[in-house]
């Protein structure tokens, strides 16, 4: 074929500028949408549609001629594909042929082929069957592991077990069922183990809780014997200041034996509670059994912590106290030794509701009860808890404040039985001198209480200063200080020395003198005894430094602090106090029996015609009383009191002889009247002086005679048998021998004074002489009349 | 006083029974523990009354037994006449880790003898034995009670379901003897005094769990 020479043809048209426009456009590709608008816009749109044509058929002619231009190389082309077909077709015959043959020849082979294809498929299959029964294999044993270790009780192992299925092999397992399974089966057993753990913890929280009180009661007893060896070494320490003599090289170490029960009791064992805590942990809920564990005992506290109705306080406090006690030394083990199963702070918060628990139970008891040894049982058992649980660690101020706040309450109770107690010896004593026989009576009564130097011994029979009532006090008052002293034992931290002085200085001046007061007013004792009385007084006032010393003894004051130190007891002045008003008791008791026989001065004969001979009947029975008490208050009263005993007896014999004269009962007296007074006088002054004299008085260096209290008396009689009584108007005579007579008195008394003539017969002489004194005192008369 | 029979269910008797004592004892696990085998850990307060039976057998007699549960709150304390009427049994439940529940059931007791019919049979039920760490009442303390007040006396646990099913029988049981001995005393004409001599009786069973499984009725 020659190719066909190309020609193109170009259609000339009218519009030829429009034409080549849109030929460009099309050329380049653009959008002919705006050209198109424009024309049917512009009213020309046939213009338009004509060159559209124009240019599609001008492309058609394009078309055609390409189609002729490549029209020779189809028909080439397709001539090579017959060619080609024909050439496949001769190698289809060829390989057909090529392909029986070897299908004849290797048909055996071609069989083993496909057994060996099917045993490979055969050997996958049983591999991977190998595989998957392996990772069953495994689980399944893990799982009998762990049955077995469940079934021994070693949940440990168990959990590791079980971790390990789940963490190692629960995402492999190939079979559904075994894995669906063993799935569902984890949780249940691991819920089972917590079940057993928690049901193995629970036997426990019995058991603690019933060991808890022997815990607690070990523990305070413990306490207690080192308080009792602390005590045995301090009273050995007081001994030894009391002897003074250095026997302080003796030191006496006893070995401490071990108490195998006790140390197996506080050796309780806490097993149990860590290996829940840390099978909880395992099982990923720790701060679940860290909650359950604190809400429980907080429960069993609670319930530990109410108190027994059914018992007295008294007998129930001490189980209650050491059941708390040993609960809070579980506690407090727990929280060192089970790594972060309880925080100090609960711990703490615990032992703060324990404790405002126990402080308002002890407040509510101890403001029932009535009797001071029970406030002091209780007290001493509350010490020991506090000494107990502090040396773990627990804060005991609360209680050592409960205890101060009764302190009032306790010593009230004390007085009070003091009280009684002091009340039945004032009320059952003889008020008789003790007589003392036999040395240990002595020591007891006499050398316990340092009445009498130590270093003296006395000659038996020892006739004491003091009734038995004295001793018997002391030893009530040594009992309340001692009981004091307990009472701030272990529980007071600073100094209970004044204290314990302030309230025995109550005791001694709210009750013991109280109760002596009561026995000088109440008026039921003799003379003797009220002397005796008086001289006890003395004695306990006397005692009241032995008292201070012994109150230093006990709070640990070395002796010598003691008695160097300055304040004493209030109730030392005040026994003084009393010791008077029994010395007033004792002078008007005096008084009253004296005014019994001066009664007698009622039956004098004023007017009595002969001078008497011997003295009034009543003077004879005074000086026989006086006789008797001046003896029996020589051996019981200090010189101080006999003094002023005698001295106003004295006094009030004469203050009675002045009133009797003075009033209306005596109209008239002759001076044989005066002249008897004057005897019974003499006897009294004579008595008065030897008295004095040996009684010892005079050394007092006092300078009232006992027979200056009779002067009044005494210048009366003398003015009134004086030969010239107008004298008495003398001032100067009358300041020298008259001195304590009152204007007034000696007008009343010489009013009475009669003078009667003696009979017809009488001497010339007395006759003289009478009429002179009757007409000096006719002048004193007078001229007291006047002066009035 | 013994129920007729009736069409639609077969039984022999049926014995209303009342559960009484403080709030939160348990009265109502023991119910739901008896007659559905439930147990509910949220411890909701029961309002007003509410009631279930069970269908037993007690002595060879097929017992219906009518448990009436209340509020242990003194707010519901109104009902509580019309609660006793008709009552055969009477329940009263106390908490063993609670003593002021035991201390209560005196009054509890006044309760029953002022309201109740004189005849009832009353036993004491000790429950929240699973509490064995927090127990206050001791066994012998309520059994000494129980004796005293001649009333029957058993412990149990409606969480582990200890002794629940024995509590029943042993108050059903009671009954049911009450009510065969009254024919008899009946007979004898004279004898005015209920048959039956009050005895305490303790059944402590030591066997654990029940083969029952567990079903809650809420989660925590």
């Amino acid at each position: 074929m020659t190719a066909q020479p190309k020609k193109r043809s170009v259609i000339e048209s009218g519009d030829g500028g429009l034409g080549l426009g849109l030929a460009l456009f099309i050329s380049n590709g653009e959008d002919l949408g705006p050209i198109i608008r424009h024309g049917f816009d512009s009213g020309k749109p046939e213009a338009l549609m004509q060159n559209l044509r124009s240019i599609v058929k001008k492309k058609e002619v394009e078309i055609e001629e390409l189609c002729r231009l490549h029209y020779e190389d189809f028909i080439l082309a397709v001539d090579e594909l017959r060619g080609v077909l024909v050439d496949a077709d001769e190698l289809k015959g060829m390989l057909t042929g090529e392909n029986i043959h070897l299908q004849k020849v290797s048909s055996a082979t071609l069989l083993n082929l496909d057994e060996l294809f099917e045993l490979y498929s055969i050997k996958k299959n049983i591999g991977e069957a190998i595989t998957t029964l392996k990772i069953c294999v495994k689980v399944i044993s893990l799982c009998m592991a762990c049955n077995g270790y469940i079934a021994e009780a070693k949940f440990h192992p168990a959990l590791k077990t079980l971790d390990t299925i789940e963490k190692g092999y629960l995402k492999n397992i190939p079979l559904k069922l075994l894995k669906k399974v063993v799935a569902k089966h984890i949780p249940l057993i691991k819920m089972h183990i917590e079940k057993k753990v928690c049901s193995e913890f629970n036997d426990w929280l019995v058991h603690i809780r019933r060991m808890a009180k022997q815990i607690g009661q070990v523990s305070i007893s413990q306490a207690s014997m080192a308080r009792q060896k602390d005590e045995e070494m301090r009273a050995r320490k007081r001994e030894a200041e009391a002897h003074s003599d250095a026997r302080s090289d003796e030191h006496v170490y006893t070995l401490d034996v071990e108490n195998t029960d006790e140390e197996s009791t506080l050796n309780f064992d806490l097993t149990p509670v860590y290996r829940a805590h840390h099978m909880h942990i395992c099982l990923g809920i720790g701060e679940k059994f860290r909650d359950y564990y604190y809400k429980n005992r907080l429960m069993q506290l609670n319930l530990d912590m109410q108190i027994s109705t059914s018992q007295p306080f008294l007998e129930s406090h001490q189980p209650l106290l050491a059941q708390v006690a040993g609960f809070f030394i579980v506690e407090q083990r727990v929280l060192r030794s089970a790594d972060g199963l309880l925080s100090e702070s609960q711990v703490e918060s615990t032992w703060e509701t324990a404790i405002a628990k126990i402080t308002s139970i002890l407040e509510d008891q101890f403001a029932r009860m009535s009797i001071a040894s029970h406030l002091l049982l209780v007290k001493d058992y509350v010490t020991l808890l506090g000494t107990t649980v502090s040396k773990y660690g627990y804060q005991i101020a609360q209680l050592i404040q409960v205890i101060a706040k009764y302190k009032d309450k306790y010593h009230q109770l004390l007085l009070i039985e003091s009280r009684k107690q002091i009340d039945d010896i004032l009320a059952n004593d003889s008020y008789e001198q003790m007589i003392i026989k036999k040395e240990y009576e002595y020591n007891m009564n006499v050398t316990a209480f340092h009445f009498e130097p130590d270093d003296v011994v006395p000659e038996f029979p020892y006739v004491a200063p003091f009734s038995s009532g004295v001793p018997d006090i002391c030893r009530i008052v040594r009992s309340f200080i001692g009981d004091s002293v307990s009472y701030f034992s272990y529980s007071a931290r600073t100094n209970i020395y004044e204290i314990v002085k302030g309230y025995l200085d109550r005791l001694l001046i709210e009750v013991l003198n109280d109760s002596l007061l009561n026995m000088v007013y109440a008026r039921s004792l003799a003379m003797s005894q009220m002397m005796q009385l008086a001289g006890n007084i003395s004695v306990l006032e006397q005692s009241c430094d032995m008292f201070l010393l012994y109150s230093a003894q006990l709070c640990g004051i070395p002796k010598r602090i003691a008695q160097r130190s300055h304040s004493g007891l209030t109730a030392k002045a005040v026994l003084k106090a009393s010791q008077n008003a029994a010395y007033n008791s004792l002078i008007n008791l005096a008084n009253f029996k004296i005014d019994e026989f001066m009664v007698l001065l009622d039956d004098v004969n004023w007017i009595v015609e002969e001078a008497p001979d011997n003295p009034n009947e009543y003077m004879n029975e005074v000086l026989i009383y006086l006789e008797t008490l001046v003896s029996t208050a020589q051996e019981i009263l200090p010189l101080e009191a006999l003094y002023k005993m005698v001295s106003g007896a004295m006094s009030h014999i004469s203050d009675s002889i002045m009133t009797t004269l003075l009033n209306e009962g005596v109209k008239r007296f002759t001076v044989n009247a005066v002249m008897g007074l004057d005897i019974d006088l003499k006897l009294l002054e004579a008595f008065a002086e030897e008295k004095f004299y040996r009684t010892g008085l005079v050394d007092l260096g006092k300078e009232t005679t006992f027979a200056d209290c009779l002067v009044e008396i005494r210048q009366l009689v003398n003015l009134l048998l004086s030969s010239q009584p107008e004298n008495f108007m003398n001032p100067v005579i009358r300041g020298r021998n008259y001195g304590s007579l009152d204007y007034k008195k000696v007008a009343i008394v010489c009013d009475k004074y009669k003078d009667f003539a003696d009979g017809l017969f009488g001497s010339l002489s007395n006759r003289n002489k009478q009429d002179a004194r009757k007409r000096s005192m006719d002048v004193l008369k007078r001229r007291l009349k006047d002066f009035s | 006083m013994a129920g007729t029979r009736r069409a639609e269910e077969e039984y022999d008797y049926l014995f209303k029974v009342v559960l009484i004592g403080d709030s939160g004892v348990g009265k109502s696990n023991l119910l739901s523990r008896f007659t559905r085998n439930e147990f509910c850990l949220e411890s909701k307060s029961t309002i007003g009354v509410e009631f279930a039976t069970r269908t037993l057998h007690v002595e060879g007699k097929i017992i219906k037994a009518q448990i009436w549960d209340t509020a242990g709150q003194e707010r519901y304390r109104a009902i509580t006449s019309a609660y006793y009427r008709g009552a055969l049994g009477a329940v009263l439940v106390y908490d063993v880790s609670k003593p002021t529940t035991f201390d209560n059931i005196s009054r509890w007791l006044k309760e029953l003898r002022d309201h109740a019919d004189a005849n009832i049979r009353i036993m004491l039920v000790g429950n929240k034995t699973d509490l064995k760490h927090l127990r206050a009442v001791a066994t012998d303390d309520a059994h000494k009670f129980a004796e005293a007040e001649g009333l029957s006396y058993i412990e149990t646990s409606a969480l582990e379901a200890t002794n629940v099913e024995e509590a029943f029988q042993l108050i059903l049981g009671d009954i049911y003897r009450a009510i065969s001995k009254k024919p008899v005393a009946s007979d004898e004409g004279g004898a005015g005094a209920a048959g039956g001599v009050k005895e305490g009786k303790t059944i402590n069973v030591a066997a654990g769990d029940a083969n029952s499984e567990k079903k809650q009725c809420c989660s925590t």
